[in-house]
């Protein structure tokens, strides 16, 4: 999932980051709100997580701001602010739940986990393509693998770390199609994030050789000149 | 010299009157001498109308004294000129006056009958106007008798020689006769006049006196006014003061809830934010460790202890930031009628995960009827759940709470028992103090903050409630919020069950 995550405080900032991006989230870490309103603007995100006092548009307005776009991607306020009035605002404004600082990290990536349950893009907890399935909630890939007589099945399953299990989650939401660098580089690099003229073929490069624990590194195949595809076997010629 | 000190002690007693007296004071002021330039005027008017009666009445003495003098005169010349010319149109005046003056004498006698003085006078001129006309008729008879002296009176003295002497007697006492009931009728009239005139000097002392009384009326009238409209000015200076002196009291309490409402908000925003920071720090070093490949024991324990002081110190400030924001007491007619009984339900089910953590059976009895106390829900239950927390922390495993709910005529009983450690008697005049704890090491084993039953307390009495306990050492304590029925609700109560009671 692609997050924006708008918290002015560096010190509270960094670790919600660390934590999200450790749960396979491609996050948008910003300071202010005026940052955070161009970027709502500018790209397509898929959860925001906004602070309420911040320096230029306050959380508030953000989540209305965002509303009035006819966006529809949940909105969590995550603020210090905890009074019952508050708490009334800021869910009349747009927001779709409201977290009281300091959060227990464990409760806001369940909350986390269930607004992504609710959003239009959903299909379950997790991604199909062939004999692989991709676990959104653990990170963890698993292949079935039938030996040629179809008599035994077994399944292979691996815990991909967070930048493995954001490039895997991307291919596998678009299958079977050349995803092009631009394509790739847009979804899963940070916002301020320049990639070395390398850094994509060097993840593709890990991703193949994580893999390869459950033999599906063929699957992903190099279209030179162009970007990558993923690919289960069976369909290749 | 000393009249400056007098006013300023009079201005002083003024002021430490009530405003209603002092507004009664200013009314009254006016208000007394109109009534006062009122009842003179009055007075004034009666006596010239009384004045005018009198001087009607003298005109009138005047009057009748003049025609009984007239009619006097009239039939003395008429018997005069009858004796003289025998003819009898001459006794026209003197037949008159027989009717006339006993008339007249009878309307003086009237008009006089309040001065026994004048009605005195008035008998003697009557006695002489009778002494008169009874000369006159003698004066006729005699005239008339004989007839042989009428040739005499003709013809001259010589032929009455004898009767001449006689009839001169008497016309000498005729004479006499008519003086004196002349200058009796004169002195009559001047006694009238004198009291006349007596009579306008005492009207006229008693006008001047009440134009006197008037004209101080009316310039302490204007005095007064003019005071009462200083006073009132003064009044309502004072009152403008007074209303001043609350709008500024009133900004004051205005600018001390903002600053107190601003420093809640801002304990509440400093205070979490470096909690918000410690917690989330922590919290993602301990998902650091489990990418770890060798897992260090030792900081994935000490991770653990910051992650639960942090909370620890995230609920203690949640709990002063609650006592901050809901100190004093609610109004008790804004909140809410509610029934206490699926509030009730609520906490045990709740509690039930909490009982099972510690081990411990919590059973709940309520009424079934409904309980209606005028409250704020959410605060309500989070009074009966710090007490349920609280009996949790200091009750052994294995022990067992009651939630209990019993309705009185006047008040909901709400009770926490618990079979617990009990509190020791020294420490249950504190045990609602904000950071008492009655033991301090097995607190620290229990994990409580030392706040949770100050916050219950603080909301019963809020709601106009008490809150008490009941405890022994080893054997456990009760806890017990009584709050007051809500009035309107235990008439309806009242109200539905007699239509029930009709009903059946």
């Amino acid at each position: 999932m692609r997050i924006l995550l708008v918290e002015d405080d560096p010190d509270q900032l960094d670790p919600l980051h660390e934590a999200l991006t450790r749960s396979g989230h491609v996050v948008d870490a910003v300071e202010d709100g005026t940052t955070a309103r161009w970027l709502i603007d500018e790209k397509a995100y898929d959860l925001l997580v906004f602070d309420w006092m911040l320096p230029g548009e306050d959380g508030v307005f953000l989540c209305q701001y965002y509303r009035q776009l006819g966006k529809t991607a949940p909105v969590l306020l995550l603020t210090a602010k905890d009074t019952t009035a508050d708490k009334i605002t800021g869910l009349d404004a747009g927001a779709d739940d409201y977290l009281v600082k300091p959060v227990d990290i464990d409760e806001l990536l369940a909350r986390v986990r269930a607004l992504r349950r609710r959003s239009p893009l959903w299909c379950g907890d997790s991604l199909q393509l062939g004999a692989m399935s991709l676990h959104l909630d653990t990170m963890h890939v698993e292949k079935k693998e039938g030996n040629k007589e179809g008599k035994e099945q077994e399944t292979v399953s691996i815990r991909l770390a967070s930048r493995d299990f954001q490039l895997l989650e991307y291919m596998m939401r678009h299958p079977c199609q050349i995803l092009t660098h631009t394509q790739i580089e847009q979804a899963l690099w940070e916002w301020g994030d320049e990639p070395e003229s390398n850094a994509i073929a060097t993840r593709i490069r890990r991703l193949r050789h994580r893999l390869k624990e459950i033999g599906a590194d063929q699957w992903i195949e190099t279209v030179y000149g162009t970007g990558y595809r993923l690919e289960p076997p069976s369909t290749q010629p | 010299m000393q009249i400056v000190p007098l006013v300023h002690q009079l201005q002083r007693h003024w002021r430490a009157l009530p405003i209603r007296v002092r507004g009664t004071l200013i009314i009254a002021m006016p208000v007394t001498c109109l009534l006062i330039a009122l009842s003179a005027f009055a007075w004034l008017k009666a006596s010239l109308v009384e004045d005018q009666i009198l001087v009607q009445q003298t005109q009138g003495v005047r009057l009748e004294t003049k025609r009984l003098l007239n009619a006097l005169i009239d039939a003395e010349t008429g018997v005069r000129g009858y004796g003289l010319t025998r003819r009898s149109e001459f006794l026209v005046p003197y037949q008159n006056a027989q009717t006339i003056i006993p008339e007249t004498l009878d309307r003086l006698e009237e008009m006089v009958q309040s001065d026994p003085q004048q009605t005195a006078r008035i008998r003697s001129i009557r006695a002489l106007a009778d002494e008169n006309l009874r000369i006159f008729q003698q004066k006729l008879t005699l005239k008339r008798s004989p007839e042989l002296t009428e040739p005499a009176a003709n013809d001259g003295p010589a032929d009455i020689v004898v009767p001449a002497n006689a009839l001169y007697d008497w016309l000498q006492t005729g004479k006499e006769t008519m003086n004196e009931a002349r200058s009796e009728i004169d002195r009559f009239a001047q006694e009238e006049e004198a009291l006349l005139i007596a009579s306008r000097k005492h009207q006229d002392f008693y006008r001047q006196i009440t134009w006197i009384v008037l004209c101080i009326s009316g310039i302490v009238g204007i005095l007064g006014a003019m005071l009462a409209v200083h006073l009132f000015y003064q009044l309502e200076q004072e009152l403008a003061s007074r209303e001043q002196n609350l709008q500024r009291a009133n900004e004051q309490l205005e600018v001390a809830c903002a600053q107190l409402q601003r420093f809640t908000a801002n304990a509440s925003h400093e205070l979490r934010a470096p909690l918000a920071a410690v917690l989330s720090n922590a919290q993602v070093g301990l998902m650091m460790l489990n990418d770890l490949e060798a897992d260090p024991p030792s900081i994935r324990k000490k991770l653990q202890k910051i992650v639960t002081l942090t909370k620890q110190m995230s609920t203690l400030v949640s709990e002063l930031l609650f006592l901050a924001r809901h100190e004093g007491t609610l109004s008790i007619e804004a909140l809410p009628s509610i029934d206490l009984n699926p509030l009730l339900a609520a906490v045990y089910t709740d509690g039930l995960s909490q009982a099972k953590a510690y081990q411990l059976t919590l059973t709940h009895q309520q009424p079934l009827s409904p309980v209606i106390v005028n409250a704020d829900a959410d605060l309500l239950r989070q009074a009966i759940t710090n007490l349920l927390t609280n009996a949790c922390r200091y009750t052994p495993a294995g022990g067992s709470i009651e939630l209990r709910l019993l309705a009185e005529s006047q008040q909901a009983i709400i009770q926490v028992e618990d079979t617990g450690i009990g509190i020791p008697t020294e420490a249950l005049p504190h045990i609602f103090e904000r950071f008492y704890r009655g033991d301090r090491k097995r607190a620290k084993a229990s994990g409580g903050l030392g706040l949770g039953l100050a916050i219950a307390q603080q909301i019963v009495q809020a709601h106009r409630g008490q809150i008490s306990v009941q405890s022994s050492l080893g054997k456990g304590s009760t806890f017990q919020i009584a709050l007051p029925i809500s009035v309107d609700t235990s008439k309806q109560n009242v109200a539905l069950s007699s239509t029930v009671a009709t009903a059946i």
